[in-house]
């Protein structure tokens, strides 16, 4: 597998650049030196975000010496490692430190749930996460607030919809396995500051996996997420790898002609039912919290119900 | 012990049969209209016999009732005061199709009371049968009646001449024909989203005397339609528009702001894999674009119209129909008092 990879780079790189260089990286775990599969890679000016694969490896072709970006690699679990991208010239390793993360106290034992954000799933008719009027879609993460019961309830589970095509009755157009997705949920508490995403509440690795169906459920009982703050987010954070790429069609300002650019999946579902303060935030690719207002002022809410018990 | 795991295996698959059962919805919907006068109904109930679920039609004449059943076997019975009873087995419903109700000899012909000065005329009369889609399958010979066209992103606006018999005239009623994007129920066709709401603004124009193009604006609304009724009727008489000259344009200005977003699918391929020997093996993935509700209905012209549409330098083009074969006019129509 990993000599198919290499010989993939070694056709795409020469195929592109044929007389640049190709700069190789292993992003590993500082203490175990273990590759960390999945890493977030964003170069800011370049606009460009991507997800390594599970080996870890990452490249970027070219001289990087003469390269004046900012590259950010990001992990659940590790400090987020900023820096110039010249900096990286003479290295093969990218180096992460996990962050020790403190053990949730005992769980409280109720049975009573509540269900938060509850809409009906039928009505939902706009998506977030295809692009954005005549710009892709350029957000890593994005989070939807919740007020929390009662501060110390558990997160027993989360429903997420996405955006699948429905066959009628012919079962006219297979589409459906195209629109096979695998994204990771984030359990964030509240920044007291920016009233957005703060700390994360979980410190496994929650990754979720669609094979063409609309409701993803996800069952959290086992990872006993107790929520601190009066006030949670859960997140979809893209997997921006080769599997879950597809496209979309952009139209130009001129309005006549249209380009293609790269989408990944999934595009999440926006909640019929309109509150009264907006309640989605996004991660852009410098890996800041913003309220996201796209959908502003007619949606305020993310197709995403959170079970928590009371 | 074996028989009992069985058993709980049986059991298990019985009750997730059952769950994909009750999950399955299936919807019906369409506009209710007067088969004579060809005006919407509305509060026509809307009954499914068997399941017992009632729905009354909005002002519209649209209704949307839903069955908890996948595949129903039922009868919809449409029933109001002044029609004739109407019954539609589920097997033979069309998708959001238009439902003619005939009216009872015993009910009243419809009476206007108006002021008996008053005349009140429909500029560019469109039929029923001008924006009824053929049912899928069915071709009309020599020509479709019906052709519908989705704008595309880069007309904003368009706007469509109406000439009066006089000035000094109250602008009452815009009717407009709608299609739906949501084409599923015909073959190769791509898939959309579903879209129930739609925003839009309808603009009056006045005439430019050197050009004839749309020049001043006259009157602007923001109309906003909450169901997916084809035949779209908007009531003006609150609005009291009078329009001095005898000739005028109405228009109409999308609004590309996420609540009329719909989503296409189509497909492209992408690169699987790179063989040895340096081949590629390709594969279909999804490809999304943006359209914008809403969209309306061409059809065949019956007399020569004049229709404008705004080009992406925000200048005034004239509009002809995409289909160049034959003229035909976008349903529009104008009800004036005077």
């Amino acid at each position: 597998m990993k000599t198919l990879f290499t010989f993939l780079l070694l056709v795409f790189a020469t195929k592109i650049h044929a007389q640049d260089k190709l700069n190789l990286f292993h992003i590993v775990d500082s203490h175990t030196k273990l590759p960390i599969p999945s890493v977030s890679v964003s170069i800011i000016r370049a606009r460009l975000a991507i997800n390594t694969e599970k080996d870890g490896i990452f490249s970027i072709p070219g001289d990087l010496s003469a390269m004046r970006d900012t590259i950010i690699f990001a992990a659940q679990n590790y400090r987020v490692f900023k820096f110039p991208i010249r900096e990286l010239e003479g290295q093969d390793s990218i180096q992460l430190v996990r962050v020790a993360l403190l053990a949730p106290p005992k769980q409280s034992i109720s049975k009573l749930d509540t269900l938060l954000n509850d809409f009906d799933s039928s009505d939902i008719e706009h998506y977030a996460g295809i692009n954005e009027r005549a710009t892709s879609f350029e957000w890593l993460q994005l989070a939807q607030r919740f007020d929390s019961p009662k501060i110390g309830g558990v997160l027993k589970n989360v429903s997420i919809y996405r955006l699948v095509f429905n066959l009628n009755s012919e079962g006219q157009m297979d589409y459906a396995g195209m629109e096979y997705t695998k994204f990771r949920v984030r359990i964030y508490g509240l920044d007291s500051l920016t009233r957005g995403p703060g700390r994360d509440l979980c410190s496994k690795v929650i990754e979720a996996k669609s094979n063409g169906r609309r409701r993803i459920k996800i069952n959290l009982t086992d990872l006993n997420i107790i929520i601190p703050d009066p006030e949670f987010f859960v997140a979809v954070e893209w997997v921006r790898d080769f599997h879950n790429m597809g496209y979309v069609r952009l139209n130009n300002a001129d309005g006549l002609t249209t380009d293609r650019m790269i989408n990944y999946r999934p595009a999440i579902g926006i909640s019929p039912v309109k509150r009264n303060n907006l309640n989605i935030w996004g991660m852009n690719f410098k890996r800041a919290w913003l309220p996201y207002t796209y959908f502003s002022p007619d949606f305020t809410d993310l197709a995403i119900k959170a079970e928590v018990s009371k | 012990m074996k028989r009992s795991k069985f058993l709980q295996l049986f059991l298990g698959i019985i009750l997730f049969l059952s769950s994909i059962r009750a999950s399955a919805q299936t919807v019906f919907e369409g506009q209710i209209i007067n088969r004579t006068s060809e005006a919407p109904v509305p509060n026509v109930n809307i009954r499914l016999a068997r399941e017992r679920i009632t729905v009354t039609s909005n002002a519209q004449g649209y209704f949307r009732i839903s069955s908890a059943d996948s595949v129903v076997n039922d009868t919809l019975i449409f029933s109001s005061v002044g029609y004739q009873t109407f019954k539609l087995l589920t097997s033979v419903y069309q998708k959001n199709s238009f439902i003619s109700l005939v009216p009872t000899t015993t009910a009243l012909e419809e009476v206007s009371i108006t002021n008996e000065k008053l005349k009140i005329v429909r500029l560019n009369k469109f039929n029923l049968s001008d924006i009824k889609e053929d049912p899928p399958g069915v071709k009309t010979d020599p020509f479709l009646p019906v052709v519908t066209y989705p704008f595309s992103p880069r007309n904003r606006f368009f706007a469509k001449l109406f000439t009066a018999p006089q000035g000094n005239v109250v602008l009452t009623r815009v009717d407009l024909g709608r299609r739906e994007l949501d084409e599923t129920k015909y073959p190769d066709k791509p898939l959309v989203t579903s879209h129930i709401k739609t925003r839009f603004l309808l603009h009056v124009l006045s005439v430019d005397p050197k050009t004839s193009a749309p020049d001043k604006l006259l009157f602007s609304k923001i109309i906003n339609l909450t169901d997916k009724a084809l035949w779209v009727e908007l009531d003006l008489r609150k609005d009291n528009i009078i329009i001095n000259l005898a000739e005028f344009y109405i228009a109409i200005e999308w609004m590309h702001i996420p609540f009329n977003e719909v989503i296409k699918l189509f497909y492209s391929p992408k690169v699987r894999k790179v063989t040895k020997k340096g081949n590629q093996v390709l594969e279909d993935v999804s490809e999304y674009t943006t359209l914008y509700e809403p969209a309306l209905i061409e059809y065949k012209k019956k007399k020569p119209t004049v229709s404008w549409i705004k080009n992406h330098e925000n200048k005034w083009q004239r509009y002809d129909s995409e289909i160049s074969d034959q003229s035909r006019e976008i349903a529009l129509s104008a009800t004036i008092s005077y």
